[in-house]
């Protein structure tokens, strides 16, 4: 992947990336989730949330240093933001970073954190002010093979999403030199905010391939499948299914491609982004339902894919923003 | 808003499809043509038979 330039998609060719366009990159992540939801994890997470981290908030030496080595492929990024006691309630983190000298010391630990147990490079937010809320929030980098205190505390089982390690982490008096702090301190919430809705188009994508190849594994069945002397496919239930599926996925590709052209365009994006996430994560799961349903028993068994098309879509109305709060963010834009 | 891909993007796809297909898709289910229904279903799900 890192030779076709997969692992870098959207960043500069100067910083190891492939230099490509948001659309590119969204048509990327789409047609490897429809390989593999897993696989559509890994490369999302490592590129939309720890690349971009470090492209948009990084110094020169900090975008040298890590990014390079993550765009190119050579490195796994992973971004540590969720904790036990804070999913969407992101200020309510109990990690903190404690400034001492010219270094910080963290202490606490992470939740979800995807590619987690197996990341070279892992942006953390931590409190470096626990009494300023959001404003107390900082980012830093962390490299889990380089930093004493850096615990892979466990490994989740998961329903779906299995290509993809998500972690349970811990830091214990972790310190990092002050050049790992992440822009300014203090910036974290405001970073952690921006990086999520860029990653929105890119899970949007998700959505979109694990749709597209439920899709096209129902309608191949449709057409093998025979029951009363006949194709399924010639059913006209079987048909309405396979018709609203693709009406469905159309509708959320194109406003995948719509977030990505006002990002490309430097345009406010933040409804566009949670609708196209939004969208593509029920369309994704629902797509994935009918197919199971158009399969009969097969379906329901693994010796076809669709049951793991539906458990990888379930994740999509879950992480980086749940619907609820995508919701949320859809209609404070709308009010504001 | 223009929503077609131009010429590069649609090669970036097919070449990222084109690898997707050979080294990420797994091996094809056991069949494509299930045209009868296997003896195991009324021995599991006798339910189903």
């Amino acid at each position: 992947m890192a030779d076709l330039g997969l692992m870098g998609m959207p960043f500069p060719t100067e910083y190891g990336g492939a230099g490509l366009d948001y659309h590119s990159y969204a048509i990327g992540i789409e047609e490897i989730s429809r390989g593999s939801g897993g696989l559509g994890t890994i490369v999302a997470a490592h590129t939309s949330l720890a690349g971009n981290m470090l492209y948009e908030f990084g110094d020169e030496h900090q975008k040298e240093e890590y990014l390079t080595p993550l765009a190119a492929g050579d490195d796994l990024g992973a971004f540590a933001l969720s904790e036990a006691g804070a999913g969407s309630d992101v200020p309510a983190m109990t990690t903190t970073g404690e400034k001492d000298g010219d270094e910080y010391v963290i202490n606490g630990g992470k939740l979800w954190t995807s590619n987690g147990s197996v990341a070279d490079t892992v942006t953390v937010f931590a409190k470096t002010d626990p009494d300023a809320g959001n404003k107390g929030i900082s980012a830093f980098v962390v490299r889990p093979e380089e930093d004493d205190g850096f615990i892979v505390e466990n490994t989740e089982h998961k329903l779906g999403d299995k290509g993809c390690q998500t972690a349970e982490l811990r830091f214990d008096d972790l310190r990092l030199h002050e050049d790992r702090l992440i822009g300014d301190e203090g910036d974290g919430f405001v970073q952690a905010l921006k990086t999520l809705n860029g990653g929105r188009i890119s899970i949007a994508a998700r959505g979109v391939g694990i749709a597209r190849a439920a899709k096209e594994a129902a309608a191949d069945y449709a057409t093998d499948r025979e029951q009363f002397d006949q194709p399924i496919s010639e059913f006209q239930a079987i048909q309405h299914k396979l018709a609203d599926m693709d009406t469905k996925l159309q509708a959320a590709k194109l406003l995948m491609h719509k977030a990505a052209d006002l990002k490309m365009r430097d345009e406010d994006y933040i409804k566009e982004a949670a609708q196209a996430k939004l969208y593509a994560s029920e369309v994704s799961r629902e797509v994935a339902n009918e197919a199971i349903q158009v399969h009969g028993g097969y379906g329901y068994t693994k010796d076809f894919p669709v049951e793991r098309y539906y458990r990888d879509a379930k994740l999509n109305e879950i992480y980086e923003g749940t619907s609820e709060v995508l919701r949320n963010t859809i209609a404070q834009q709308l009010l504001d | 808003m223009d929503f077609g891909l131009n010429a590069e993007q649609r090669q970036i796809r097919d070449t990222v499809a084109e690898f997707v297909d050979e080294e990420v898709v797994p091996a094809p289910p056991r069949s494509t043509t299930l045209t009868t229904t296997p003896t195991i279903w009324s021995t599991r799900w006798p339910i189903w038979g």
